[in-house]
């Protein structure tokens, strides 16, 4: 049936691209920022994300008949600290290498308010299909955002991309790595801290400058309403 | 009224389920993994590869072959606690110290992790109380500082024998 296959299809575009969690919402800049000097450790945090992310999804909507409104950011948070330490432990279980470079910030995605804004907003209303499908976008709007910081970053800050990717896809991935034949690193305020918010900025700004190129709207504050979603009168209102 | 609570006790308990079925099922390949890792960090301070089969931790000590020993212990540091590995060879001297666990705040007090700086490495040729702590994260060099001290015995000089 079409008709399921596009609005599946524009579930999973909304959130990705249309409503991305780090670019368009500015949600989850902790754990954006503070992973991405590499494209290894982005690539692991966007796949732990993602499995907490989906995880958390299913369960909540399919559990949202027996949850009481009034508990439910108590239920929330706990369904989503069961499986951030599922994927800890998982981690810790069968990819070492990397749980030891980044399981410090996969803890605190227990944290991360773009998971349980998507709980709250859309999986605790939504069937488990389609609320899987929501985060599964957002899992990967998330992670575009995190591997095009973290690809920026490793390219200026240690001249190579792709280094270390065996810690995750095993011994075949050690070949995978480019590098542009740097000496020492070239940029090193790329891995640091502030460089992560300089680049974050200006990836931010070539983002909108990108979408407003493309498709020239109202300005933020008559264009969303109060959920932060585009809201498609309005513009037309306009238009 | 009673509803909420019942949720709330239900979900937690389908949480509690879950997370120690995988516990269980994970637990041996963990261990696996932390006792191949803190080997590996014993290869890096003996300077070459052994065989640690058979080798069993007597306490917080084990004998090599050869002589060398290692000793492990824990120190509370800024975020949770540090755990230390030193090798000391037949006359008790101090060969080097590795840390092989942490939950140091990343970017600051990870510097301990002989991956991202060699500062761990001084301790091999410095009394501890001699090396520098970082500026920002004092509590964490203070901490590794008084493990590494600790784990050399009571012989080690103290502080008011090294002050001026």
């Amino acid at each position: 049936m079409s008709g399921t296959d596009a609005a599946a299809g524009g579930t999973f575009a909304e959130a990705a691209i249309r409503r991305n969690p780090a670019w368009i919402q500015l949600l989850g800049l902790c754990p954006l920022l503070a992973v991405s000097n590499s494209l290894v450790n982005a690539i692991g945090l966007a796949l732990a994300s993602g499995f907490v992310m989906v995880g958390s999804a299913l369960a909540i909507s399919t559990l949202r008949a027996w949850i009481p409104n009034r508990v439910r950011l108590p239920c929330f948070v706990l369904v989503i600290a069961t499986f951030t330490t599922l994927s800890v432990l998982l981690l810790e279980a069968y990819a070492f290498e990397l749980y030891l470079r980044v399981a410090l910030f996969v803890q605190i995605i227990v944290s991360n308010c773009m998971i349980l804004g998507r709980m709250e907003a859309f999986a605790s209303r939504q069937p488990p299909w389609r609320a899987c499908l929501d985060a599964l976008g957002t899992a990967a709007g998330f992670a575009i955002a995190l591997i095009a910081l973290g690809g920026v970053r490793e390219a200026l800050g240690q001249g190579s991309l792709l280094a270390g990717m065996e810690h995750l896809f095993g011994p075949v991935a050690a070949s995978w790595r480019i590098d542009f034949g740097f000496d020492a690193a070239p940029f090193l305020m790329a891995l640091l801290p502030p460089g992560a918010f300089i680049i974050a900025g200006l990836l931010l700004g070539l983002g909108n400058g990108l979408r407003n190129r493309l498709s020239p709207k109202p300005s933020l504050d008559t264009d969303l309403d109060e959920h932060g979603k585009t809201n498609p009168d309005i513009r037309k209102a306009e238009g | 009224m009673m509803r909420p609570l019942l949720s709330i006790v239900g979900i937690g308990l389908g949480c509690g389920l879950l997370l120690a079925g995988v516990h269980v099922l994970t637990e041996p390949a963990i261990e696996a993994n932390r006792s191949r890792h803190v080997w590996q960090l014993a290869f890096e301070l003996v300077g070459e590869p052994f065989d640690p089969t058979g080798l069993v931790w007597q306490g917080d000590r084990v004998d090599l072959p050869g002589g060398i020993w290692l000793k492990r212990s824990a120190v509370q540091g800024y975020a949770g606690e540090i755990h230390l590995l030193a090798a000391f060879d037949r006359g008790g001297q101090l060969l080097g110290a590795r840390v092989a666990d942490h939950l140091e705040t990343p970017g600051l007090g990870d510097f301990i992790d002989v991956d991202k700086s060699p500062w761990m490495l001084r301790f091999a040729a410095t009394p501890p109380l001699e090396v520098d702590a970082v500026s920002g994260a004092t509590i964490t060099s203070e901490a590794v500082k008084r493990g590494i001290r600790q784990m050399l015995g009571p012989e080690a000089p103290s502080a008011a024998a090294v002050a001026p």
